[in-house]
């Protein structure tokens, strides 16, 4: 499992892309995807469905999914938007 | 309609529900704060917070959400109306146009953290110790959390909370959302939501929206990723993702409508009860006026209420002349009402109607002066098409006309900041809101009338102490009014302060060289040399009537609207300036006069009289100045042709004198000939040519032929600054 990656303050929609080209490109890789989320105090739709849509991408191809330490912001948006199962690790 | 054109009518809109609210606000001074009026107060600013939501202006969300929780308390009766009360409120709503500003881009984002602690500490003082599930069922959660904070307002929804953290409405409201937590209110409403696939332009966040309806007690939260591609071929610019929930039966309908007021293209169905909404709601053409169209229920068998969601596009009329919005259980009828009732248009769509018929205008007097020429007057299909022609012109006016209330609602607030700077008491009447006037005329009057709103109360109104000294009451009062009055509106501004000390006004003037020591004057023109270029009687330059250049701009600002000021005073009781302006700055009656080869029109506002100058009445005192006897009053006499390089008759006998009336006093124009008499329609020079000095604007004759419009005020200006004249 490599070293878990920074997940940014704001996930706002600015951060969408850039977030989705790194998930992109571990995933492209066969790379397992582990995320620390203490850092996030900002949550949004534009990021939320690029996390969702990395995590269905690699429990498809068997790879591990985790986001590590988050933020209370990050469980009560995670929450509140009815998807809480992001923060639950899906392992290979 | 594209977002941005939705976020411009969301600003619009927000506008005329700030002027809602400071004509309600100005209700609750006078103690007539009744269920209906913080009703009103309450819903104008639950609008503003669902638009700020769906555009992603998180802080005026956010303070939005704030206010509207304490007046929700007053609404529901947990808070009563103090004076203490409507001051918090006051800021409150101060701040929150300050916010609304900040959206808009005009200013900062405001410091809003000692009005929200005021907020708070209204609102949390008096709050009831009720069951929170009980609150949470009252509809509308009333947090207590730090205002800015989003951290700590979603840090409330943690589900396990330690037993140390802050426990308030809102966290009770959230606890709902856990599992194994207190059990949900009735549903009412199943309510399933999916953003349109460009919800992120525009800085929109639907998340925004969705955490409002949790607030409003949202609960049964499910997401609905199932358009969701893989990650390799998701396009982080658009959205996927869609919801459903539950809301209780206490929010009405119309409330959560209101959330998605300001959204384009989403798809919105709300059922009632249990049972969920039609399977596949419709989505909405993206140019269709609805924003949000809501599918029924599958046809049970009490049919589902139709939900209409009132038009954007609607609503130009002014929001404090609407009728009060109805409790929200039964506001639905009257918003539909509303909208059907008035229409939105582009202000470039209205100014080329009103050029059009101006052009018409002047087609139509062309016509008639050709139709003469041929010897067919007279013929009623003429006079017909002229009054025709006339009533449309009027029409078209009257659809740019608005009420001066858009330009009163600005005082209060001017006069609280200068009550809180000076430390005087102002009591403020504002008399002729309705009036209506030409919307160019609101615009620009707005600064002029700042400045002399600021100068009464800087330099009239004294403060409490030398008011009491002086017999007077505690409070100053201002009267600021608007009337119509023979084709014009005059607007005063009148203070019972310590009125203007002419003796100090002479010395000042003495000492400054504005007027040379010995001069006779009489009481009005030493009240006028406040307007002189310069002057200033304060001692002390002060930061809110500026540096003694005020009262100068102030009357060219409105000369050039074609108004005058005056002023009257009684020295220990106060002052009123009067300002008289056209209606409108597209139509003009006038004279028609010949000046040489020149044709000219003069101003039917500044015209006393005309007449012809009798043997004796007219005294040269050099070869181009002239003064004029009429009935005991020397006059000067403006010799027009000589003054604008023109050669025109000069004798007596052949030249009519019209007496007219200016800011500086009154003054004679010798012209030629007189015409004819009529409303002709104003070409400006500045955005066709250039500003000529003496001319105020052009206009096109019936004959085809241009005529200048004679600026009396700037040819009187001109000729005083000629040595013989200026004597």
């Amino acid at each position: 499992m490599s070293n878990p990656e920074q997940l940014p303050a704001a996930l706002n929609s600015a951060a969408a892309q850039p977030l989705a080209d790194l998930l992109k490109e571990r995933l492209a890789d066969n790379e397992p995807i582990i995320l620390d989320g203490s850092a996030v105090s900002q949550l949004g739709q534009a990021c939320l469905q690029v996390l969702l849509s990395a995590r269905a991408t690699a429990a498809a191809r068997k790879l591990a999914f985790a986001i590590n330490n988050p933020s209370d912001t990050l469980s009560t948006m995670t929450e509140m938007s009815g998807c809480s199962e992001l923060l639950q690790s899906a392992e290979a | 309609m594209d977002l941005d054109a939705i976020q411009q009518m969301f600003f619009q809109e927000s506008e005329e529900g700030l002027q809602a609210l400071e004509s309600c606000f100005a209700l609750c001074r006078e103690a007539a704060d009744d269920a209906e009026t913080i009703n009103t107060i309450f819903r104008a600013v639950h609008s503003i917070k669902g638009g700020a939501g769906a555009f992603g202006h998180e802080h005026l969300q956010d303070f939005a959400h704030h206010y509207e929780s304490v007046l929700d308390q007053l609404r529901n009766g947990t808070l009563t109306m103090t004076p203490a009360l409507l001051d918090v409120l006051l800021a409150a709503f101060d701040t929150l146009s300050d916010h609304v500003a900040a959206a808009r881009g005009e200013r900062g984002t405001p410091d809003d953290a000692a009005v929200l602690a005021a907020l708070a500490g209204v609102g949390g003082s008096q709050e009831t110790a009720a069951e929170p599930v009980a609150v949470a069922a009252a509809a509308v959660a009333t947090p207590t959390a730090p205002a800015d904070d989003f951290d700590a307002l979603l840090g409330l929804l943690e589900p396990s909370a330690p037993a140390a953290a802050p426990q308030d409405d809102f966290d009770a409201l959230m606890s709902l959302l856990a599992p194994g937590g207190a059990p949900s209110p009735t549903p009412a409403w199943h309510l399933t939501v999916r953003p349109s696939g460009d919800a992120f332009a525009n800085g929109g966040e639907p998340l925004l929206l969705l955490r409002e309806l949790v607030r409003m007690g949202g609960s049964e939260i499910v997401l609905d990723g199932s358009a969701l591609p893989p990650i390799e071929e998701l396009d982080a610019s658009r959205s996927y993702l869609g919801w459903s929930l539950e809301m209780p039966a206490e929010v009405a309908k119309e409330d959560i409508e209101a959330v998605f007021e300001f959204v384009d293209g989403w798809q919105v169905a709300i059922a009632s009860g249990e049972a969920p909404p039609a399977e596949t709601p419709l989505p909405v053409a993206s140019d269709a006026p609805q924003a949000i169209a809501t599918a029924p229920a599958p046809a049970p068998a009490s049919p589902p209420p139709s939900v209409a969601v009132p038009a954007p596009v609607a609503a130009p009329e002014p929001a404090a002349s609407r009728p009060s919005p109805a409790p929200a259980a039964a506001g639905g009828e009257n918003n539909a009402a509303a909208a059907s009732a008035t229409i939105r248009v582009e202000l470039d769509k209205l100014d080329r109607l009103v050029n059009l018929v101006g052009e018409l205008v002047i087609t139509q007097a062309m016509l008639a002066q050709r139709l003469s020429e041929h010897g067919l007057t007279g013929s009623s299909e003429l006079t017909s098409l002229e009054n025709l022609t006339r009533e449309l012109q009027e029409s078209a006016m009257s659809i740019r006309a608005q009420p001066m209330k858009t330009v009163f609602n600005r005082v209060p607030r001017i006069i609280r900041e200068l009550e809180a700077d000076t430390g005087k008491r102002v009591r403020l009447q504002l008399d002729g809101e309705m009036t209506e006037v030409d919307k160019t005329v609101v615009e620009r009057i707005g600064e002029p009338l700042t400045h002399l709103i600021r100068n009464a109360v800087d330099h009239g109104i004294e403060s409490p102490e030398e008011r009491l000294a002086a017999g007077k009451s505690e409070d100053g009062v201002l009267r600021v009014g608007a009337e119509q009055r023979s084709g014009r509106i005059v607007i005063t501004v009148a203070d019972d302060g310590r009125g203007i000390d002419r003796a100090r006004v002479r010395a000042k003037a003495i000492e400054r060289g504005i007027v040379a020591p010995d001069a006779m004057l009489t009481d009005e023109e030493v009240d006028n040399l406040i307007f002189a270029p310069g002057f200033s009687t304060a001692e002390k330059v002060s930061n809110i009537s500026g540096r003694g250049v005020g009262m100068d701009v102030v009357r060219r600002n409105v000369q050039a609207l074609g108004g005058r000021i005056g002023v009257s005073s009684r020295f220990g009781s106060g002052a009123s300036f009067t300002l008289s302006l056209p209606l409108t700055l597209a139509v003009l009656d006038g004279m028609i006069v010949k000046v040489g080869e020149q044709t000219f029109v003069v101003p039917l506002g500044n015209i006393v009289e005309s007449l012809r100058a009798q043997p004796g009445q007219l005294s040269h005192l050099a070869d181009d100045a002239a003064i004029l006897d009429v009935r005991g009053t020397q006059l000067p006499v403006l010799p027009v042709g000589a003054l604008l390089g023109l050669s025109a008759r000069a004798d007596p006998d052949n030249t009519v004198m019209i007496v007219v009336d200016t800011d500086a006093g009154q003054a004679v124009i010798m012209v030629d000939s007189i015409e004819d008499q009529r409303q002709v329609v104003v070409k400006s020079l500045e955005a066709n040519y250039q500003a000529i000095p003496g001319v105020s604007g052009a206009t096109i004759l019936g004959d085809g032929r241009v005529a200048l419009i004679l600026d009396v005020e700037g040819v009187l200006a001109g000729a005083r600054r000629r040595p013989a004249l200026a004597a």
